[in-house]
């Protein structure tokens, strides 16, 4: 144990004295918040300049303060029900909905239900016919609450499938989330994962090998190895964290309208943490035996590059994700360990994920990562002394099996060279 | 000290139907120098990697300092692989200071003992730079340092000397024959058969995992010395009285001719028969004792091949 934890000690320093990894840590963080801001921005200004028309309205009045339908607008529609009014816009006979609640004389909330973001003149019209009524009301009775006159609407939107409240705007913030997710995510990965593996393969072209494993075994130094770069990753990914809620914060603080749409739902984030720390050990303890086996730096950098595609391609499905986040492709994509962590992030954010589905994932997430882990191993014990010839995957195959031994190629003299 | 550095007994190991060691014994003592030889594909690496524990014999067995091998007995051994083994983007103590502690030293034990062995090689000054910034002469002293800052009581090194010049050659050879004499056992695999002649005290000879020759080896070139003797001069040598034939004295003997001698001639009758013929002029008369070089391509036959690799 206290080898694993030198390892890990020295690779943890040796990565956090790079001038590369410094730039990486706090460069990138910067850079995509600039790139945030940005295209929240963009967003923005489209949205505001009219491209996400809201004319048609239904609503659903619970509490009778709309029983008179004084100053109704044209664009208005009641409905019986929810479900009636949600079935309409899904079949686009009107763009949003608004339900005022049976208690909305106690309490002022309304609630708000569309496809995406809501510009404000609207909030304003549905106001304006509320309290048009509320006045009407005030002729009649005298039991209206004196709050319901100061602050007559309390709105909240919510993006009507996942149910998740969003503010004005909000569709960009609720995308926000899981794609600075997956970009840190990837980052972090990206570096300390090949960190470890061009180490691997350096270690192994300088022959350092065969000194560290004449001190400590094989399976020490991978885990040191694991263990000191998974916390190099955490340490990225805290620093980014810090680095993005403080500006985020700030931001808010200071009314910038770009950064008030982002939200940071705990149940995300803490689901996302547990999904990276058992994806990160899945993907670097594959590139970990990549980076014994490939004959060369080059070579495994480009081999790695093939293993970043599964965390990025539920990006290439967020039309699916967006459209029915429980159907059938987003539903593939959670099971499968290697895009899991991307895809429940993306589905959270959209619906309501069935707890099941989180629990399969995590299970196979953790199944596939042990055994990974494990077959990571032993190729690493054999093939940290494979020199020459790339072996084919059917010698790696066998050395998981543990049909050969360190660095032999069955009987290939190469292997066994003397 | 008492029980041999090593001791290899009987053993065996194959990579599928290929025999990489056949049945090998020898055994290697405290306070000397072992040189293992052999062609390439001997069984030279495996042999050694089955001594460090990297891979496991088929059968037969290996005591290391008394003992079979374990993370105890790892911690007193020193490997010292070809090629350089050394981080190159860390600096020196730094390095040097993580694998000493990955051999058991505690955190400021291994930073003083890597000063100490720096000073020594005159590399105190280099402590903080780069290895990759450091000659080949001194990234090999560095290596060397590496392999005995735990104080190991045996070395097994690979090719010490690969890459050296003249004068870091003298320095890595005077710190191995130092770690000798103060009681250390070292194998060295090597190919430069003249380091074994000046510093190895036995040596062990392999070919296709097979022990060919083992012994003192000094004992070993007497074995092969022919009755024959070198010159260097001028005349016509196959007249001189005992010579049966004249043939040309071969690689590394600075010229010269090889006389092979009828068995009932001694040398000094042969060269008192030269001193008193005037038509000879005599420049170098030797006993031919056989290079190891000579006797590594005898033994090691038509069948291997040769190692070209010049270190």
């Amino acid at each position: 144990m206290s080898n694993i934890l030198t390892v890990a000690q020295h690779e943890f320093w040796s990565v956090l004295r790079k001038r590369s990894f410094l730039f990486t840590m706090i460069g990138v963080p910067l850079f995509s918040i600039a790139m945030m801001i940005l295209v929240v921005f963009i967003q923005l200004n489209v949205a505001e300049s009219g491209t996400v028309d809201i004319n048609r309205l239904g609503y659903i009045d619970l509490s009778g303060v709309l029983a008179d339908e004084i100053e109704k607008p044209d664009n208005f529609t009641i409905y019986a029900s929810q479900d009636a009014a949600s079935t309409a816009l899904e079949n686009d006979e009107i763009d949003a909905y608004f339900v005022v609640p049976e208690l909305y004389m106690r309490t002022g909330q309304v609630s708000l239900y569309a496809l995406g973001s809501v510009p404000e003149d609207v909030q304003s019209e549905i106001e304006a016919y509320i309290s048009e009524n509320l006045l009407a009301n005030l002729d009649q009775e005298t039991t209206l609450p004196q709050d319901r006159l100061r602050n007559p609407v309390d709105m909240a939107v919510y993006l009507e499938s996942s149910g998740r409240e969003i503010t004005q705007s909000g569709f960009a913030g609720l995308i926000m989330m899981p794609m600075v997710y997956t970009f840190v995510f990837m980052f972090a990965l990206q570096f300390s994962g090949t960190f470890l593996m061009s180490n691997v393969a350096d270690e192994k072209a300088n022959r350092i090998m065969e000194i560290l494993i004449t001190s400590i075994t094989p399976t020490e130094l991978l885990g040191g190895k694991l263990l000191g770069l998974g916390l190099i990753g955490l340490l990225q990914i805290l620093v980014w964290a810090v680095v993005g809620v403080v500006i985020v914060l700030i931001g808010q603080s200071q009314n910038i309208e770009a950064l008030s749409a982002i939200t940071f739902p705990v149940d995300v984030m803490l689901i996302g943490l547990l999904f990276f720390l058992l994806t990160y050990f899945l993907y670097a303890s594959i590139l970990a035996g990549v980076g014994v086996v490939a004959g060369s730096e080059q070579d495994s950098r480009q081999i790695a590059g093939l293993f970043i595609i599964p965390i990025i391609l539920p990006f290439f499905f967020v039309v699916q994700f967006m459209g029915d986040a429980n159907g059938t492709v987003p539903t593939i994509l959670t099971l499968i360990p290697f895009t899991s962590g991307t895809s429940i992030l993306l589905r959270m954010v959209f619906t309501a994920v069935p707890a099941w589905q989180i629990l399969v994932s995590i299970a196979l997430l953790l199944i596939s990562t042990i055994i990974i882990v494990w077959a990571s191993a032993r190729v690493f014990r054999w093939g940290m002394l494979l020199y020459g010839k790339r072996p084919g995957i059917m010698s790696i195959l066998r050395a998981i099996t543990g049909r050969v031994e360190a660095g032999s190629l069955a009987r290939s003299s190469k292997g066994a060279r003397s | 000290m008492g029980s041999p550095a090593i001791v290899v007994e009987d053993v065996t190991k194959s990579y599928g139907d290929f025999r990489a060691v056949d049945h090998l014994s020898f055994d290697v003592q405290n306070g000397e120098i072992f040189a293992v030889l052999g062609p390439n594909g001997a069984g030279k690496s495996t042999t050694i990697r089955m001594i460090l524990d990297i891979i496991k014999p088929d059968t037969g067995r290996i005591a290391v300092l008394g003992g079979p091998i374990n993370a105890a007995r790892k911690n007193r051994i020193g490997y010292l692989p070809e090629e350089r083994g050394l981080y190159t983007g860390v600096p020196v103590l730094e390095m040097m200071s993580y694998l000493g502690r990955l051999k058991g030293l505690s955190r400021s034990e291994a930073r003083s003992r890597s000063m100490a062995i720096l000073e020594r090689l005159e590399l105190a000054d280099n402590a903080k730079s780069k290895v990759s910034e450091l000659s080949k002469g001194m990234q090999q002293k560095v290596q060397f340092a590496v392999t005995v800052l735990h104080q190991p009581e045996l070395i097994i090194i690979d090719e010490p000397f690969s890459g050296l010049d003249p004068v870091n050659r003298l320095v890595i050879k005077e710190l191995l024959l130092d770690f000798r004499n103060g009681g250390g056992a070292i194998v060295m695999s090597t190919h430069q058969m003249n380091q074994i002649e000046e510093m190895a005290d036995r040596m062990l000879m392999i070919s296709h995992g097979q022990q060919k020759l083992y012994g003192p080896v000094e004992e070993i070139k007497e074995r092969f010395a022919k009755h024959a003797i070198i010159v260097d001069g001028k005349g016509d040598w196959a007249k001189v009285p005992g010579v049966t034939s004249v043939e040309p004295a071969g690689n590394g003997r600075n010229g010269g001719k090889l006389l092979n001698l009828a068995p009932d001639v001694t040398n000094d009758a042969v060269l008192a028969a030269m001193a008193q013929d005037k038509t000879l002029e005599i420049d170098r008369f030797e006993r031919a004792v056989p290079s190891l070089d000579e006797i590594f391509i005898q033994v090691a036959g038509e069948h291997a091949t040769v190692d070209q690799r010049v270190g």
